[in-house]
Order: structure tokens, then C-alpha cells, then sequence
């Protein structure tokens, strides 16, 4: 084959090796943030994956007489004993729990020395994310849903709100004070 | 305060309210007496549905039994609950404050005790009965 051949492949071949190079620089240079991506009453949400202990199928969930309603009750977990949120409750999405499927599973979310499970439909995906990937979430987001929010992905064509840790269990320690 | 301090075994009497499995410290408690038998004047007789919410469910008992409180604990009355098991014996261990989220509330739970055959809420007669008034 001669020279003026090879030519033309050789521009591709750099060409694609600069790109390559560049998204490798991208992948070094970029904070990354794991979420756990999951949907509750056909809404999708995300959790910081850092603060996402485990995700376990739900079993009985024992009814605490008494207390809120934003509590499902508690369950056994590595011989400890964890409450069930509802957050379908606490963020106005729904009065009433889901009748259960194979589906659903408990987050069990911890942060610092607070820590709750929280009932979910279904787990999406965990997924890996720039930083910069969690945009700003639209003022026309549920008022309710903006105080637990810190920012919105985009999951596929679907805004998912990315909650806050954080202003979760500062809006629990209200809650039930 | 916990009513149960010991670090070794403890006797919980077992009994189970709308599909709630409760247990209580059996010192509380000095006898259990049949719900149909008649009460002494003037006793004041509470359903334990009435005194700790369980939202909408049914206030349905199937066998209930009067709990009749330990006279040291100087409670006003006596409180009808649902399907009397078993005493149970328990090691310590196993008992577990309510979490946090829930502990903060009114309720008349102080632990949950986790079994062989799943978990039984541990309720405080004292948190549940009014006291004696001595006019």
C-alpha cells in the first residue's frame, strides 16, 4: 500500500488518540459523586451513594403504635433495630403505602450517628456522575421537594432531584422533636 | 427511665394488640384477670387502643385480658389487652432502644426486644395508666 494511502488513516488514528487523551484528562480532572437512583410513587430520585449504607429487600415492617406517620415502624438489621421512613409521606407524593412488590426495597441511609431506612418502589441504577452533572433544581420544583433537594440530575431524559442528607435528617429532627 | 435494668435475663409478658406484638415487663404487672369477670367499684378499666394511637386500624380484640397493674407502681385502673401469650424469658441482649426518630415521640414504648420469631415492642404500663390522685 503506498504512503498517500495510509495518509488519510493515520489523521483518523491521531485524530482519535487526541480525543482520547483529552477524555482521559476530562475522567482525571472531574470530581465524581456516586448516586443511587430510584423511584418512588413513578417519581425519580437520587441519594448520595456515600450515604447509602445497603439496599435491602423489604421484609416485615413492624408498626410502631403511636408515632408519626412519616414511619412505616422499624425491622431487624444486622441484629440492630432501624426505623422505615415513608418518604412517598414526607414528600407529599402519597397518604397511603404502595401494596408491596419484589420491587421495592429499604435504603438504609446513614449519616454521621443518623441513620433511618427509607422505603423505596424500586432501585433504578447506582451510577457514577460528574460533580457538575447535578444541576441547580428548577424554581418550579415542588416546594416540598426543594427543601430536601440539593440539585437535579438528568436520568436518561427523566430530572431526578438529588436529596440532601443532610436536610433530611435536619427535617426529621424537626419533625419529630 | 427503663423499667428493666438488669443486665442478665428479663420475663416479658407477650400480648398482641391489632397485629402488634407488644411485651411488658412482667414486674408490672401483678395479675391478669379474665375480661368478662367483674372489676372492683370504682376501677377504672382502659383499652390499650385508647390510650396510644394505632391510626385507622381496627380496635378489634379477639381474647382480650385485663392486665392489672403492680400496686408499687401506684396506677390509676386497669388496661384490657389482646391475645395473651406466652412469658417469655429474654436476654438482655436483645433489647434494643427504639430508634431515635421514634423515641422522640409519644409513645408508650421504650425498646423493642429482638427474638428467634421476630420483634415485640416493649411498652411501659407506667407510660400508659394515669397515676393514682389521692384526694
Amino acid at each position: 500500500m503506498s504512503e498517500q494511502a495510509e495518509q488519510p488513516y493515520a489523521e483518523i488514528i491521531q485524530h482519535a488518540e487526541q480525543q482520547r487523551a483529552q477524555e482521559q484528562q476530562l475522567d482525571v480532572d472531574e470530581e465524581t459523586v456516586q448516586l443511587v437512583v430510584f423511584k418512588v410513587e413513578d417519581k425519580m430520585l437520587a441519594i448520595p451513594g456515600c450515604h447509602v449504607r445497603e439496599l435491602v429487600p423489604v421484609g416485615e415492617i413492624v408498626y410502631v403504635p403511636g408515632t408519626s406517620e412519616l414511619f412505616l415502624g422499624v425491622i431487624p438489621i444486622r441484629g440492630e433495630i432501624a426505623s422505615v421512613l415513608y418518604l412517598a409521606r414526607l414528600l407529599g407524593l402519597s397518604t397511603h403505602a404502595r401494596p408491596r412488590t419484589p420491587s421495592h426495597r429499604i435504603l438504609m441511609v446513614v449519616k454521621e450517628e443518623m441513620s433511618t431506612g427509607v422505603l423505596v418502589d424500586a432501585v433504578a441504577d447506582i451510577i457514577q456522575t460528574p460533580k457538575s452533572a447535578i444541576q441547580p433544581h428548577p424554581s418550579t420544583l415542588d416546594p416540598q421537594m426543594a427543601l430536601l433537594a440539593e440539585g437535579q440530575i438528568l436520568f436518561g431524559t427523566e430530572p431526578a432531584p438529588v436529596i440532601s442528607v443532610t436536610a433530611l435528617f435536619r427535617q426529621l429532627q424537626e419533625l419529630c422533636a | 427511665m427503663n423499667p428493666i435494668s438488669s443486665d442478665q435475663a428479663c420475663i416479658l409478658l407477650v400480648f398482641e394488640i391489632m397485629g402488634v406484638r407488644i411485651g411488658m415487663d412482667a414486674r408490672q404487672i401483678a395479675r391478669t384477670t379474665d375480661c368478662h369477670l367483674p372489676l372492683p367499684p370504682a376501677t377504672n378499666r382502659y383499652y390499650f387502643h385508647e390510650r396510644v394511637s394505632f391510626r385507622e386500624r381496627l380496635s378489634d380484640y379477639l381474647a382480650p385480658v385485663i392486665l392489672h397493674p403492680a400496686p408499687h407502681l401506684a396506677l390509676d385502673g386497669v388496661i384490657v389487652v389482646d391475645q395473651l401469650q406466652a412469658m417469655r424469658t429474654i436476654d438482655c441482649r436483645n433489647i434494643h432502644r427504639l430508634p431515635r426518630w421514634l423515641a422522640s415521640q409519644q409513645t408508650p414504648f421504650w425498646g423493642v426486644a429482638l427474638l428467634e420469631d421476630g420483634l415485640v415492642l416493649l411498652a411501659d404500663l407506667t407510660r400508659l395508666l394515669p397515676r393514682q390522685s389521692h384526694a
